[in-house]
């Protein structure tokens, strides 16, 4: 490690250097992607690679994407090792079961060179709006296995010496839905990646390639260091979490998922034996996407200003059972693993890293999403439209040791924006009726839950509606030492002719009239400590802001 | 050569009368005044600023400039022609939570749109951050009925029983002010055109802000964060800017007071009252706007304006002499945590400065910065009880600053108080605090350097074909350093660094801003829509513009289908023609992106128009005269990573140094407002106007 300070100083130049290229690829992204899915829910990540595909620099995007990245990276130089590759190449992978979170999520990788040596890579994962399959808009809640759920690429150059290859593009265009908006997307990527190829070797250039990939080697053990310190800090023992996913979107049952959590020393052990058998739906989680959630969610707990790179994945033992939930044989579908298994697995390793430290945890912050889909041809245009309702990710934040949770505050491990009402209106045929904090769904505790949001909305023309959420009334999100559980996830349907009914979490086919009215809740935060401690005063600010009704029922709704 | 500056050689100065234009900016620590006088010359005189009244500190400053003149106040201002004023009370009132007792009111089903935030969050890792203090209580967030569809037509009908209970809600919360943002306002404002002249006539003296009225632009969040600023400063700034009007106008002021406005326009008082989130980057839009304008630096199209002090650091690029401004992006557009429509320059502010604290990790590892020693009690060398190093702590010890000529002689420095602190932080890594102090300089000068780089990125642009415009008390030291580091050929520092900002606010036009939101596909658009919409915004601008001088630039933002960024294009008139808007817009988004998509994808979101009112500027600062070689006054050991080790560096008096001399690196100008450290294969020169101008001699 950095003997002098010369390196302690070169260290911390090429730290802020390589953070500051992923926000310039990430922004690029941004601004030039074309579907809403990555604008608003910024549903796309970017990092930067070590030769051996270790995490190097990954901002603040999603990070289980980019250990799934980790994984895809290692299933394309699988295929294409470093010495077939040539500057300007990129490679495309959407297979989770070599690598990666879900088929719709597209990771693209270029490597970089100085002169003939290949110095990093830079990558770039998101979310396609369609990717084929049995369902508009990628996700399946009626597939059994992982052909109904889209067109997959092993590990395919999409870019050869600077050159799109014509017949790769064809081949994705023609198997996707939207082909025009996802042809900009893709391109968005390819813009990003053109940032990191375009700004390392100058960095590189500062220190000659030796020196870089020392320090590079560094920064890696000096983050480890420092969550290995975070580790020690924890009391040695066994930390023990159960959790459920409610429905697998062909059977509405409760799925038993169960991490055992061993710290001993400066090593962390996660073990998901206990966890269920795979379900034939497709909640699965594939053991890459498992192992990116486990880290991920590490990185959600431990102290926000260490770098986020390879140094999280060194100190940690991940086992998970073959044939599980969490490790599905193929061809198990996998379609909502991200938000299903999945994200079950970050609240149960952050609840189980609560337990060993009581004081930095908090009560079930969601990572899973309500999603809502409406898809049709839009009359305006005449083009087939897919329309995913991002105000369920507005989950409720967990209560936490000395505050409550947020509100609506988005996924865990995200930084999603909840798009403007206006520009939903302006682009798709629905009309919003509200949108607000969902009164009383707070998990309540010393310090409550964070309240989800409720929305309500109405569309306009007759389309096709998909609802995939999970955390309905069998598995609440769950509170923390003696907190209750935030609001449970649900979608409600108001017809036009003046029917109503509660859908299941998770539907697909469900055909609407111009007219009928959907009500969706995302659910809200669990909460922390026993209620009976909680500040009357904080009680009385609650009831004046309207956070909780007048006429408390002493639990959450 | 300019006709101005032809006109100064030609000694033509006679022609011109008598007369001051004034330049008045409230900083944190001084208020800077800087006259114009249309003989010829600028002066900058200084006051402290009164937090408490910044009118006090305003007057304190105008007395004195009336005294160096010999002249009394009112003579003054008697004789001024112009009076521009960069006021921080909106900034200042936002930063302290210290606004109007607010309430809001929207569309039935939408409170909680500013409650949410569109549920962002600072740091996602962060996942035990407070909930940040709203600067309103959900309880007085007002829900109406009534509802617009996206066409603007009214879908649901607002009563008057909705009005009334309206009026009755805010007469029980018993607030200051009200903002008003309707879902679809900017399509139709009727409804809130109601609400407001109800409000306004049945609360008098209720400060009341609509925003159709402030910025009818799609985005209902922005838009509503908008307006509650408005609302929310609007008193504030109206008490503050009616009253400092009113009294220099009793003291003779022969003009109204412009008000310097965060897009580098200026606009009366009634206007800025109108919409005060125009004043939070009043002060430093004065620099953009000087590095835009200013006759000196005409030879210097592209510039990255550079001004560091000693808690932050704001950075902007003006290229081809206009500064880039961008489009809303979320988090880029952002002051203390609240979204803002509203045109601004676009200045990235950055909290490091002179004061970012030095520190290491549990890991071992080194840093510097965020955290700000601030200016209480400010760098270990200050002596005001501060013992964390900081960045002017390891710039006194590396010998780029002198301990007894800090800051025009304000106080001296502490330099064993500063080298203490750094042992501190380098005695368990093992260093040597000047080891410590080489490697925060190099740490701090990188991380401005890839700040610049992701400012530039944004629209594709190189550092290399630019030129960095170094002012701001910390900045002397830094600039050449950083020059270094991004490859650029030339720093400028400012012949007055610390007054440059109220400076630029001479160089400044009259300015009004118009938007439009069309929200279409470019080819559902035709060109008659887009001029009547031109024309509509000509008429609101309400002037005839060959007579009073008005003119018009016209601009559209743009984007693909599904996005939600856009791009802003400059258009040569409002004639609306789809297809040279497309090709503008395909030509500039190739020029980032490096690739286009179907053209049947083009989104035409909004069209702008500015109108621009040109206004008398001042005269280029008499040419200084050349004279005799000034020498240095002596010489000081500072530190160089390019020799390696400490040089013997000649120090030179800045405000000796005539035009045309120079000095080769390594070599120190001391000015009363900042330090200039020249490196090693860099060469500085005085220019015409007294600029100082770092050339690098490499290749």
């Amino acid at each position: 490690m950095a003997a002098n300070t010369a390196d302690l100083v070169s260290l911390e130049v090429l730290h802020n250097r390589l953070e500051a290229i992923v926000e310039q690829m990430g922004v690029t992204m941004l601004k030039s992607a074309h579907s809403p899915i990555f604008y608003e829910s910024k549903d796309y990540s970017v990092a930067l690679f070590t030769p051996g595909g270790e995490l190097l620099a990954m901002g603040q995007y999603i990070p289980h994407h980019q250990g799934g990245m980790y994984a895809a990276l290692a299933a394309v130089v699988g295929v294409h090792p470093p010495e077939s590759m040539a500057e300007g190449d990129v490679y495309l992978i959407n297979d989770s079961y070599l690598g990666g979170t879900h088929t719709a999520d597209f990771n693209v990788f270029s490597p970089i060179f100085v002169g003939a040596r290949l110095v990093a890579y830079a990558g770039c994962v998101a979310h396609q709006m369609d990717i084929g399959g049995m369902n508009p808009g990628g996700y399946c809640p009626a597939a059994t296995d992982i052909y109904q759920e889209g067109v997959r690429f092993p590990g395919v150059k999409l870019v050869d010496k600077g050159v799109v290859r014509d017949d790769m593009l064809r081949t994705i265009l023609r198997n996707v839905r939207l082909p025009e908006q996802q042809r900009g997307d893709l391109f968005g990527q390819l813009a990003a990646l053109r940032v990191g190829v375009r700004a390392i070797p100058e960095t590189v250039e500062r220190y000659g390639v030796d020196a870089f990939t020392r320090l590079c080697a560094d920064l890696i053990d000096l983050t480890e260091r420092r969550v290995r310190a975070e580790i020690t800090a924890l009391p040695d023992g066994k930390y023990v979490a159960e959790d459920a996913i409610d429905h697998d979107g062909l059977e509405d049952r409760l799925f038993p998922m169960k991490v055992t959590l061993t710290v001993k020393g400066d090593d962390l052990t996660v073990d998901f034996n206990g966890t269920g058998e795979q379900a034939r739906g497709f909640i699965n989680a594939s053991e890459s996407n498992t192992r990116a959630s486990t880290i991920a969610a590490l990185m959600l707990f431990v102290d926000p200003e260490i770098p986020r790179n390879h140094g999280f994945f060194r100190p940690l033992t991940i086992e998970v059972p073959e044939g599980t939930l969490l490790n599905p044989r193929y061809p198990a579908p996998v379609g909502a693993s991200t938000t299903e298994c999945g994200g079950r697995v970050y609240d149960l390793v952050l609840n189980a890293l609560a337990q060993a430290d009581p004081e930095n945890g908090f009560g079930t912050w969601s990572m899973c999403w309500l999603g809502v889909s409406f898809t049709g041809t839009d009359p305006r245009s005449r083009k087939p439209f897919i329309h995913w309702v991002l105000d369920g990710l507005g989950t409720g934040g967990g209560g936490r040791a000395h505050a409550d949770g947020w509100n609506a505050s988005s996924v865990a491990a995200s930084n999603c924006l909840i798009p403007n009402v206006e520009l939903e209106e302006e682009t798709y045929p629905v009309r919003f009726v509200r949108r607000e904090l969902w009164t009383d769904s707070g998990g309540l505790g010393k310090y409550r839950g964070g309240l989800g949001l409720e929305t309500e909305l109405r569309v306009e023309i007759d389309c096709q509606m998909t609802v995939l959420g999970s955390r309905a009334q069998k598995a609440p999100p769950p509170g923390i030492f003696g907190g209750g559980p935030g609001g449970a996830a649900g979608v409600w349907l108001h017809r036009a002719d003046g029917s109503s009914e509660q859908l299941p979490i998770k539907a697909t086919g469900i055909a609407l009239c111009a007219g009928d009215r959907i009500v969706m809740r995302a659910p809200g935060g669990g909460g922390y400590g026993d209620p009976a401690e909680r500040d009357p005063a904080l009680t009385e600010a609650d009831r004046r802001a309207g956070f909780i009704s007048s006429q408390p029922t002493g639990k959450a709704a | 050569m300019s006709p101005a500056v032809e006109a100064i050689r030609r000694g033509d100065a006679s022609s011109r009368g008598t007369g001051f234009l004034i330049g008045i900016d409230v900083g944190g620590t001084f208020t800077d005044v800087v006259v114009a006088d249309r003989r010829g010359g600028t002066s900058v005189h200084k006051a402290f600023t009164r937090p408490a009244d910044e009118a006090e500190g305003v007057f304190d400053a105008l007395e004195r400039a009336a005294r160096a003149k010999d002249l009394t106040l009112e003579a003054l201002l008697g004789d001024t022609h112009r009076l521009i004023h960069g006021s921080t009370v909106a900034a200042n009132a936002l930063i302290e939570k210290k606004g109007a007792n607010t309430a809001f009111v929207t569309t039935r089903g939408f409170r909680d749109t500013l409650v949410m935030r569109r549920m962002f969050r600072e740091n996602m890792y962060d996942l035990r951050a407070a909930v940040p203090e709203n600067i309103i209580a959900r309880e007085a967030i007002v829900e109406v009925g009534g509802r617009l569809d996206r066409d603007g037509n009214e879908v649901e009908p607002m009563t008057g029983a909705d009005v009334d209970a309206v009026v009755a809600r805010l007469g029980e919360l018993g607030i200051e002010s009200v903002g008003i943002s309707l879902l679809f306002a900017f399509r139709n404002p009727a409804s809130e055109a109601r609400l407001r002249d109800e409000i306004a006539g049945r609360m008098p003296g209720v400060y009341v802000a609509a925003s159709s009225d402030i910025v009818p632009e799609i985005r209902d969040y922005e838009r509503a964060s908008t307006t509650l600023l408005c609302a929310y400063l609007g008193p504030k700034a109206s008490v503050y800017l009616r009253a400092l009007e009113q009294r220099l106008l009793e003291h003779g002021l022969a003009c109204g007071v412009q008000v310097m406005r965060s897009d580098g326009g200026v606009c009366s008082v009634e206007e800025a009252v109108r919409r005060p989130t125009d004043l939070l980057l009043s002060g430093p839009a004065g620099g953009v706007v000087a590095a835009m304008a200013s006759e000196e630096l005409a030879d210097e199209p592209n510039l990255i304006s550079f001004d560091m002090g000693g808690t932050s650091c704001d950075i902007s690029a003006v290229r081809e002499g206009r500064a880039v401004s961008s489009t809303f992006l979320p988090r880029h557009s952002r002051f203390e945590g609240w979204d803002v429509l509203t045109p601004f320059l676009n200045i990235h502010t950055l909290g490091s400065g002179g004061g970012s604290i030095v520190w290491t990790d549990r890991g071992g590892g080194l840093h510097v910065g965020p955290r700000s020693a601030g200016s209480t009690p400010g760098p270990a060398c200050y002596g005001n009880g501060g013992v964390e190093p900081t960045v002017t702590d390891a710039n006194v010890l590396l010998g780029y600053l002198n301990p007894d000529n800090f800051l025009g002689r304000e106080f001296t420095l502490d330099r064993e108080a500063a080298v203490a602190a750094l042992h501190r932080v380098a005695d368990p890594l093992g260093y040597t605090p000047e080891a410590l102090a080489i490697g925060v300089f190099d740490i701090v000068n990188a991380a401005m350097a890839d700040r610049i780089r992701v400012i530039l990125a944004d629209r594709g642009d190189d550092p290399h074909d630019f030129t960095l415009l170094c002012y701001g008390g910390a900045g002397g030291t830094h600039a050449a350093a950083i020059m270094k580091e991004l490859g650029i050929r030339r720093v400028i520092v400012p012949r007055d660094a610390a007054g440059f900002s109220a400076a630029g606010f001479l160089h400044s036009n009259e300015q009004k801003d118009f938007v439009r939101t069309v929200a279409r596909a470019l080819t559902a658009t035709d060109a008659a829509e887009i001029a009547a919409a031109f024309e509509a915004m000509r008429n609101a601008a309400g002037t005839e513009a060959a007579e009073d001088g008005w003119s018009y630039r016209y601009q559209a933002d743009m984007r693909y289908q599904g996005q939600t960024h856009d791009i802003r294009i400059s258009l040569p008139d409002g004639s609306g023609d789809p297809e040279n808007i497309r090709a503008r817009f395909e030509r500039a988004y190739e020029d980032v992106f490096g690739y286009l998509s179907d053209p049947s994808l083009i989104m035409l979101m909004n069209l702008r128009l500015i109108a621009t009112r040109t206004t008398e500027k001042p005269w280029p600062t008499s040419v200084m005269a050349d004279a005799a070689a000034a020498a240095p006054r002596g010489e000081r050991a500072a530190y160089f990573s390019e020799l390696t080790g400490w040089a013997a560096a000649p120090v030179y008096d800045g405000g000796r140094l005539a035009a045309r001399q120079g000095c080769a690196g390594p070599a120190i100008v001391e000015l009363p407002a900042t330090t200039i450290v020249v490196r090693p294969g860099q060469r500085l020169v005085t220019d015409h106007y007294g600029n100082f101008v770092i050339d690098s001699l490499e290749d």
